[in-house]
């Protein structure tokens, strides 16, 4: 015969009775309370929408915004680079020396843009050729034109190179 | 050609008060060192590189000191058979050329025609005939050399 072993716990003083008592004791303070109206509490529900590679991205919303910024970013290259390039126009019209012209703090914060600048610079060249071959050479890393080429035979190079490598149409 | 170019007599301002006269457009393919030795296709300078080591476009005779010192300008003047003199004045027989600078760097070179005018390239500018001092001042600074060379079969240059 099977012997049912009782839960070991250290018997309350008072027992069920006692707990009865407390029960209608707490009922009767409760009951005694004035009804609050129900509050409205603001809550924020954060829903998660995972979107498979495969499925075309929302029309609005991000992507629009990343391309003002986008937009925002180049106008604002083009407007440095403008800037630079005007005073280092004005203030090195009349120098004789290239090797001064590079000095220039406008032409090294040029230079500084790096690779981003290379199309402006291009344009800049074929609009308006001016020295701007050591540019070109330290951001690219090419010099494609011919060991003894005079500065037109050089821009003309580095015009073909522009078109060949996508900087200009 | 204009009679007057406000923005030349901005950075070269001895020019406000003297006469000169434009004879060219603006260009930028040659310098005055080019100008000065006959050469209107290239612009010369070393960009301060080390021998061997150049950006092409540019040119710079080999072995001569660097173009960033009066010494390199004189040295290529020597070249072309030029030697120092006190003289600017106009002799027949000699052509002639002035360095303008400090007496740390040069800044510009004006070379003289048979009539004693003096002609000059002004940066990637306009080609000028100038007086001597007319075109001295804050920039391109005081004449520092003079050299002459014989003329060379009766002839100047350009």
């Amino acid at each position: 015969m099977k012997t049912r072993k009782m839960p070991l716990h250290k018997p309350t003083r008072g027992g069920r009775a006692r707990l009865r008592r407390r029960s209608a004791k707490l009922y009767k303070f409760q009951g005694s309370q004035p009804r609050r109206p129900l509050e409205t509490v603001p809550i924020t529900v954060d829903v998660r929408v995972f979107i498979a590679d495969t499925a075309p991205l929302p029309a609005q919303g991000p992507v629009s915004a990343m391309a003002d910024t986008q937009s925002e970013k180049q106008e604002k290259l083009e407007r440095v680079f403008r800037e630079h390039a005007e005073r280092w126009k004005k203030d090195t019209r009349h120098w004789s020396s290239v090797t001064k012209m590079v000095m220039h703090p406008s032409y090294r914060r040029i230079m500084g843009m790096g690779p981003i600048a290379l199309p402006l610079i291009l344009r800049e060249l074929r609009d308006y050729p001016d020295h701007w071959l050591v540019a070109l050479n330290a951001i690219s890393g090419e010099d494609p034109s011919s060991p003894d080429s005079t500065f037109e035979q050089a821009v003309s190079a580095w015009m073909e190179w522009g078109v060949r490598n996508g900087y200009l149409h | 050609m204009d009679e007057r170019d406000l923005e030349l007599e901005e950075d070269c301002p001895g020019l406000r008060q003297s006469a000169y006269k434009i004879t060219s457009p603006k260009d930028p393919k040659y310098n005055c060192i080019a100008f000065a030795v006959g050469d209107v296709t290239q612009f010369w300078d070393d960009l301060g590189l080390p021998a061997g080591v150049r950006v092409k476009g540019y040119y710079w005779p080999p072995g001569a000191p660097t173009a960033d010192t009066l010494l390199g300008w004189v040295k290529i003047f020597e070249i072309h058979g030029y030697s120092e003199t006190q003289d600017s004045t106009t002799e027949p027989e000699y052509e002639k050329i002035a360095i303008y600078g400090s007496d740390i760097g040069a800044e510009h070179v004006a070379r003289q025609k048979a009539s004693g005018i003096w002609v000059s390239k002004m940066g990637k500018g306009v080609d000028i005939e100038h007086t001597l001092s007319g075109l001295e001042g804050d920039f391109p600074g005081r004449v520092v050399k003079i050299m002459k060379r014989k003329c060379q079969g009766g002839k100047r240059v350009l």
